[in-house]
């Protein structure tokens, strides 16, 4: 500080006493009489003290605005002598939940080992009923992820708790904080959640770590929608619902169609179904062999609800992604699951049944785990409340029509996976 | 006797020679006024194509197909191509219909062959995954008439044909 400084800082305390001193004597009787004989700064009754000290109007108005200035500072310092009492309790509280939470810890992890096994068998229910229905759409990044799979396997099967208490369940103390730092909690919300994350990181690490992608990324999450640009290096094949989405989704400008109304598993890359122009047709892996994809779509299963061995569905299914990904091993590969059937076509019998669906799916979404490719669960998207197709989505409850076909491609926009890492 | 009838036959093969000219020159007279006939002709695609949309009964409903799409289905390129309107089914049968008219009267062939090699695949397809549709596919009308073809998959061929004649005569 330089020496200019040292003096105004010196002038600043000597005007604070001064201000002190003035509101002192404004109760006195002579109180104009006192501050002019000690010359001090005073702003009202000033025609007396031009008059008895004689001092100049330009001066008076100096001490004048000094005396103003001395109250403001004497205001000043009271506020932030207040504040700092203020932000001594913050510190004193969290000084006290930190030590609470140690002593907390050990008994959490008792619980927490009781929450997860909990959450194991709860995730061996058929797909689609451990995810929200229609969650809001968050970005995938890998925090997030493994964030909201440490909070779903703490909730359990308790709901969680509103306000407040959600911090607790964040801190992961097991129950709920003091309501006396409710208040507290708010103002360091901040330092408690990057506490929440380091116990977070805890947990997936006692977790396995299949295990935690199994439930993240199984089937695909939702994501931030993607536009149709996303799908000018994609590849759709399948059966003649696929066809559907080629006609009339809109997409036969950025994307590959490959195509057949009737193929199934067995069929489906030997049989020629890709055009050329000029009329000439060949087979999908001859079509492969000089074209690279970034992303590959298969969608199999209405043609092979009849089978008699959903095993050998399986197993041929599981043969054509190990040629696809032989073919285009730099692909990311999409296996989406079986479209639901509407209610009618459903009462007429046969095979085209939701539980018959509902199995082969369940066996699709463990063969796309086995083969490491990923399971995007269009059925749940598709279905409605009562669990069917709905009737106005085709002619025939199984085709879809022009607009449930732009309803599937936007299900298909909101479900990628992008590059974390993995 | 002898020279009256070459006297008489002279004239006769005269007339003869004359008769035929005149006939080749009426055949070249009627081919010219049909190719004129047939380059004034003039179809609304859309409008045919809507008409077929309409007035003919299907058993699913047929949706409008950007034009784009159809040229991947047929297997030809744009250029090939003036205008064009298609409507196909979901899926669940195989009707359709497409009208086009062609960019120059050398692509109709193209076209054309095009049409007869998606009936014929169809055909094939269907005869396995729904053989139910196949009598329709072989009810298949495909009308050319000067740059235009007209081809439908209904389920009335028959009104979907006098339909068809309808439109290419009365435009």
């Amino acid at each position: 500080m330089t020496r200019q400084g040292t003096s105004r800082i010196s002038n600043g305390f000597r005007m604070l006493f001064s201000a002190f001193l003035a509101s002192v004597c404004l109760r006195s009787k002579n109180s104009s009489k006192i501050l002019c004989e000690n010359n001090c700064f005073i702003l009202y009754n000033k025609d007396t003290i031009t008059r008895e000290t004689g001092m100049q109007p330009l001066k008076q108005k100096k001490r004048t605005l000094h005396g103003f200035i001395a109250v403001l500072a004497c205001f000043v310092l009271i506020a932030g002598a207040m504040i700092n009492m203020a932000s001594m309790k913050n510190a004193v509280n969290t000084a006290i939940h930190r030590v609470s939470s140690i002593f907390a810890a050990d008994d959490q992890t008792a619980a927490d080992d009781q929450t997860a096994a909990d959450n194991q068998t709860a995730s061996a229910a058929l797909p689609g009923s451990s995810q929200e229905a229609d969650p809001e759409p968050e970005t995938a990044t890998t925090e997030g992820m493994l964030r909201d799979s440490a909070n779903s396997a703490t909730e359990n099967t308790s709901e969680k708790p509103e306000g407040p208490e959600d911090d607790a369940v964040i801190a992961n103390t097991g129950e709920a904080l003091n309501p006396n730092f409710t208040d507290v909690v708010e103002d360091i919300g901040e330092i408690i959640v990057e506490d929440t994350a380091e116990e977070v990181v805890e947990l997936v690490v006692e977790e396995d770590p299949e295990e935690l992608w199994r439930k993240t990324f199984y089937p695909v999450p939702s994501s931030p929608a993607v536009d149709e640009f996303y799908f000018r290096d994609a590849l759709f094949i399948g059966d003649s619902r696929v066809m559907g989405l080629m006609l009339y989704s809109g997409l036969t400008v950025e994307a590959t169609f490959y195509t057949e109304k009737g193929v199934n598993v067995t069929t489906l890359l030997t049989k020629a179904i890709v055009l050329q122009t000029g009329g000439n047709r060949i087979t999908i892996p001859e079509a492969l062999n000089d074209l690279q994809f970034g992303k590959i779509y298969i969608k199999t299963g209405i043609n092979e609800l009849g089978w008699r061995s959903l095993k050998s569905y399986i197993e041929a299914y599981g043969e054509v992604i190990d040629r696809i990904r032989e073919l285009q091993p730099e692909a990311v590969i999409y296996i989406q699951s079986i479209l639901p059937v509407s209610q009618k076509k459903a009462e007429e019998g046969g095979y085209f049944t939701i539980p018959r669906v509902l199995e082969f799916n369940e066996e699709i979404k463990k063969m796309t785990w086995e083969k490491g490719v990923y399971y995007l669960d269009v059925f749940q998207g598709m279905v409605n409340e009562e669990g069917f197709l709905p009737e106005e989505a085709g002619n025939d409850g199984i085709h879809l029509n022009k607009e449930y076909c732009k309803i599937w491609l936007e299900y298909l926009k909101r479900h990628v996976v992008r590059d974390y890492g993995y | 006797m002898v020279k009256s009838v070459r006297l008489l036959c002279i004239p006769i093969v005269c007339y003869l020679i004359a008769g035929v000219l005149l006939l080749g020159a009426c055949d070249k007279a009627d081919d010219s006024r049909d190719s004129a006939r047939e380059a004034a002709f003039s179809l609304d695609v859309a409008a045919v194509a809507e008409r077929f949309n309409q007035e003919l009964d299907y058993r699913d409903r047929l949706e409008e197909l950007d034009p784009g799409v159809v040229y991947v289905l047929l297997g030809i390129r744009e250029e090939e191509v003036r205008t064009l309107k298609g409507y196909f089914s979901s899926g669940a049968t195989a009707e359709e219909i497409i009208v086009l008219q062609a960019a120059e009267a050398e692509s109709i062939k193209t076209l054309r062959a095009a049409l007869e090699d998606r009936i014929a695949y169809q055909k094939e397809i269907y005869a396995s995954y729904a053989p139910e549709e196949v009598r329709y596919l072989q009810g298949a009308i495909l009308l050319e008439k000067g740059e235009y073809l007209i081809y439908c998959v209904a389920a009335d061929a028959e009104k979907a044909e006098r339909l068809a004649e309808q439109l290419l005569t009365n435009p």
